[in-house]
């Protein structure tokens, strides 16, 4: 859990970098390390979008959760097995500590408050998240109720 | 000289340019413009003349004649060309599943032949007649998958090739006036007004509705659907998939008329509460539609309840995620206090959460409801000031309709259900949870009930309520389980608090949550997540030997504080820990004694 400290209309402030500098993160995962997965294994990029909720309930916001989405086909040529291994080989080295397999097919890893998570059935489902990222209700809010966006994807 | 056979890389084969999931889309417009054609087809045959007559009267009538005949053919059309629309889409979930298996072969079968490859030339002139044996071995029985899924590879492209002639077939055969009039003249058109009366009978039974709609013909589906799309949308017994069709359908549909209606400034309050209610259903269905089910190739989620309008301008509605008819397991997730449509975003997350957690527990295949359709109460659940009539009637037999109407939605799931029978479990959050005590007392057939952050249940004993398993997730610094009656309990005015030890449940482990008393109601919305999100997807996905428990309220090391102590205690940890928020917090939450 993301814990920031804080509420007051300063905090308000401080609470909005603190997601946006996380959100930019996330989307520079998707233009680094997710790009060159994407490029070894040879997975053509389908579809994607970036996504924003609150953490609790509409009385209680508590703070915002991100949910960055992207989704390939297939790798053309290897083997699942192979672009697993290669997708682990990548995020490890960008800084990514690989967690435990919860199932097959499966590749699961976290740096600082990101997590990302492959999903090699088939097509390949790639999930960035991070935790509840605690702010004001206010901001929460206004976090929150931002439109679901689709996510850039500049080939080459 | 030796030979050993190794394959040829089989080389990739077409992707899907026609997938599932942009079939629905394109079924679900298709869908919606039929709706529209029929509303104004029905309209134009119900025009009633004015008081003309003579020869105005008469032009008047032919005109109205002629605009319906026309309006007719076009809906029969219409009809044909969403009929082969759902069957391009049907056949393309076959040929995507079938892709995906075939190409996992296909990779696999190269891999093995450049590993085999690799080994011959490893293996150099050195290798002995029985180390060159087995490679012959494995080249005959590589060469033999080769050819197969060759094979296999070609029939795949000749069916696809066949499916998209097919459908570009039909819809060329509806796409000229003429055609349109063959189509409403031709005899074997479905006659769809029988069948209505015949649906409608059947409401209210999910398993002979269920067997009577998997007993019509595609046609006479897709026009039932086109025809009354919120009804089948909405009928408990209808497969998942095809009340999720004439959901969206219906969906879009009513936001094209309101944008109309909006448009000429003619949208009531009602519609513009009703339109606002389907805009953030649209925003959800968008948020998840590039997510897909890899078993099948089309969005993962489900529109199973769309009622923008109902429970006084709430709405209703209900998402799954993961087919609930093929899935091995389900679980329907029930929201409490303040639930109404325009607050599924952060629910549905819950949701997704849960689905994926329940997915990892690698027990089978699983689809997770998010299911809102009954009345939550509107309130801060610690502010009751707010909340009408808190502990009278009124609260009850909301608990009690939303209930009754979960129950029903049960029964639906139970009549659409395919295979073997499905492993299905309740969630109720707070007063959610209340709502599903009700629908439990009302024979809700499920397998296990999860109670969390309970504000009080109908029954003092779980026996009592259900034959399910009962899951009691209480935190003991969430204000709102300290509610119910029983151990120490608060006034009971829901019903008995189910994580005291004479209830019978089994608590699973939650923590107890901040004590700080800015913090309380983050404990009350904090259950999907951490242990207590894990222990429930082990419910979820029947995995309960994996559950971790903590004691129960009464029972030895259970001890916890009642409500008011747990008021004033954290008021002191807040103090102690100098947040100076927490003086403004309680000055905002002052009256928390009313619920005492």
């Amino acid at each position: 859990m993301v814990v920031l400290a804080g509420c007051s209309a300063g905090g308000d402030t401080e609470d909005r970098s603190r997601f946006e500098a996380l959100e930019q993160e996330a989307l520079d995962v998707v233009d680094g390390v997710l790009h060159d997965i994407a490029g070894e294994t040879d997975m053509a990029f389908e579809a994607g979008t970036r996504a924003t909720s609150i953490c609790g309930e509409s009385y209680a916001p508590r703070g915002v959760k991100l949910r960055v989405f992207a989704r390939f086909a297939a790798p053309a040529e290897m083997a699942t097995d192979d672009a697993m291994a290669a997708t682990g080989e990548a995020l490890t080295g960008d800084g990514w500590e690989l967690d435990p397999q919860p199932r097959e097919r499966i590749v699961l890893a976290t740096r600082e408050d990101l997590e990302i998570r492959f999903d090699f059935a088939g097509v390949v489902q790639v999930h960035i998240t991070a935790g509840c990222i605690e702010t004001s209700d206010g901001v929460a809010r206004e976090i929150g109720d931002r439109p679901t966006k689709d996510l850039d994807w500049a080939d080459g | 000289m030796t030979v050993i056979l190794v394959p040829a890389h089989v080389p990739a084969f077409r992707t899907l340019e026609s997938t599932p999931a942009r079939a629905l889309t394109f079924a679900t417009d298709l869908r919606a413009v039929t709706v529209g054609v029929k509303d104004v087809q029905g309209w134009a045959e119900g025009i009633a003349a004015p008081a003309w007559q003579g020869d105005t009267a008469a032009a008047h009538d032919h005109a109205a004649t002629r605009f319906a005949r026309r309006l007719d053919n076009a809906e029969a059309a219409l009809d044909r060309a969403v009929t082969a629309a759902d069957r391009f889409e049907a056949r393309l979930t076959i040929l995507s599943s079938l892709r995906l298996r075939l190409e996992e072969e296909r990779r696999a079968v190269n891999g093995d032949a450049t590993t085999l490859r690799a080994d011959v030339t490893a293996s150099g002139s050195a290798a002995t007649e029985a180390e060159i044996a087995v490679l012959q071995r494995r080249g005959e029985r590589l060469m033999t998958r080769a050819t197969t899924v060759i094979a296999e590879i070609e029939e795949w492209v000749r069916r696809y090739d066949d499916t998209e002639a097919d459908f570009i077939a039909a819809l060329a055969g509806v796409d000229t006036l003429v055609e349109g009039r063959l189509a409403a003249e031709d005899p074997g058109r479905v006659d769809v007004g029988p069948l209505v009366e015949r649906f409608d009978s059947l409401r209210g039974d999910p398993e002979r509705l269920n067997a009577w709609w998997l007993s019509l013909t595609r046609a006479q589906r897709a026009a039932l659907s086109t025809e009354i799309p919120h009804r089948v949308g909405n009928a408990n017994g209808i497969p998942a998939r095809d009340r999720d069709e004439a959901n969206r359908a219906a969906l879009t549909s009513d936001l094209d008329y309101w944008a109309q209606r909006d448009g000429d400034s003619q949208l009531s309050g009602e519609e513009r509460s009703a339109a606002e209610n389907a805009a953030h259903i649209q925003e959800q269905i968008d948020e998840y539609r590039a997510e897909l089910d890899p078993l099948t190739g089309r969005e993962l989620l489900h529109l199973l309840v769309y009622a923008p309008g109902s429970h006084s301008g709430d709405g209703a509605v209900a998402i799954a995620f993961g087919d609930p008819d093929k899935a091995d397991h389900v679980s329907v997730n029930v929201p409490g206090l303040t639930s109404e449509t325009s607050s599924t975003d952060g629910n549905l997350d819950k949701t997704h959460d849960l689905h994926r957690a329940a997915l990892d527990e690698d027990n089978g295949s699983v689809s997770s409801i998010y299911w809102l359709d009954y009345d939550a109460p509107s309130g801060n659940p610690i502010k009751p000031w707010e909340i009408p009539d808190l502990g009278g009637v009124a609260l009850t037999v909301k608990a009690d309709a939303g209930g009754e109407r979960f129950a029903d939605f049960i029964d639906g799931l139970r009549g659409s259900d395919e295979g073997d029978r499905a492993h299905l479990t309740a969630i109720g959050h707070s007063y959610g949870s209340t709502a599903v005590g009700h629908g439990l007392q009302d024979g809700a057939e499920v397998d296990d009930a999860i109670l969390i952050g309970s504000p009080g249940q109908p029954e003092s004993t779980a026996a009592s309520l259900t034959d399910a398993d009962v899951w009691v997730g209480s935190k003991d610094h969430d204000p709102v389980s300290l509610l119910g009656s029983g151990d120490r309990g608060g006034v009971g005015a829901l019903g008995h608090d189910p994580a005291a030890d004479d209830f019978g449940g089994v608590r699973f482990e939650t923590g107890d949550g901040s004590l700080r008393i800015e913090d309380l109601l983050g404990n009350h919305t904090s259950y999907f997540e951490d242990e207590s999100l894990d222990n429930m997807a082990h419910v979820v996905a029947d995995n309960d030997h994996l559950v971790t428990e903590q004691p129960h309220r009464g029972e030895d090391g259970g001890g916890h504080l009642t409500l008011s102590e747990l008021l004033a205690a954290s008021t002191g940890a807040s103090v102690l820990d100098g947040v100076g928020t927490a003086g403004e917090w309680l000055w905002e939450h002052s009256v928390l004694g009313g619920i005492l």
